[in-house]
């Protein structure tokens, strides 16, 4: 089986977040070459809060080690999918069902931060988690019609 | 991030400059925005028409802003495009900003004159 490069990229990223928009930049440029913008634009952005949540929550691991993130990028004729491998603290359990509640007339409700899960629940189609002892692994898959 | 300001009326017009308000840029956003309202302008029109995306961090930011203002000033949002649109509408805080996409549009509905 032949891999064709121009479909798929991987991307090793240091926990910074002007690293995190290197990433996000490539996923929206691969995904512009065969999808529209808007969803090419979606994509870019669940990749940036997912790297973003990783990148915030700490640059060293459990045991002080360097935070290493890989990013598997993949398009395909009906899909883009991203997995992001990270060895940081994880997203607790509690979290990934993301919903988000304030009142609009309400000032004091609004909420400032921890918006980035629900974001991606809203824009992808799938949401793969497993947290399996030092690694945190999440698979995002958007299916498109291009 | 380089922001450049003008005045309007009574508002202060705020324009960031570069194209993304994300994690990266919201700290400084923030940063700058405090000590605009700490130089006493509660009346503000934020002008995104540099700014070609915007993530959840950036809308928090602009929330923070929003709050630090207080219900007494005005914050306006102005320069949205379709794409910086979406994620005050994904979000709802659509329903929370007065929104505009152009900056002339927003201080036309605000009553400030503009000279040529």
């Amino acid at each position: 089986m032949t891999i064709d490069t121009a479909n798929s990229a991987q991307m090793r990223l240091a926990p910074e977040l002007v690293e995190v928009r290197v990433a996000g930049t490539r996923v929206r440029e691969m995904s512009e070459a065969l999808f529209s913008e808007k969803d090419s634009g979606q994509m870019e952005l669940c990749v940036v809060e997912a790297l973003t949540n990783i990148v915030k929550h700490g640059c060293t691991d459990a045991q002080g080690r360097p935070v290493v993130i890989d990013v598997n990028i993949e398009v395909a004729d009906d899909y883009v999918r991203v997995q992001i491998d990270d060895n940081g603290p994880g997203i607790p359990a509690e979290n990934l069902n993301a919903t988000l509640n304030f009142d609009p007339l309400n000032l004091d409700s609004l909420p400032e931060g921890g918006m980035g899960l629900f974001v991606i629940t809203q824009f992808v189609d799938d949401i793969s988690y497993r947290h399996d002892g030092d690694s945190n692994i999440l698979t995002l898959t958007k299916r498109l019609e291009s | 991030m380089d922001i450049n300001t003008a005045t309007a009326g009574e508002f202060l017009v705020v324009s960031p400059q570069g194209e993304r308000l994300d994690a990266h840029a919201a700290v400084s956003f923030k940063e700058a925005m405090s000590q605009f309202i700490s130089d006493g302008n509660s009346r503000i029109v934020l002008d995104l028409g540099q700014i070609t995306f915007i993530d959840s961090s950036g809308l928090g930011a602009i929330v923070t802003t929003l709050k630090r203002i207080g219900a007494d000033g005005k914050l306006v949002v102005a320069g949205l495009t379709d794409k910086t649109r979406s994620i005050f509408e994904l979000t709802r805080m659509d329903r929370v900003f007065d929104i505009h996409t152009s900056l002339e549009g927003a201080l036309e509905s605000l009553g400030v004159e503009q000279t040529a």
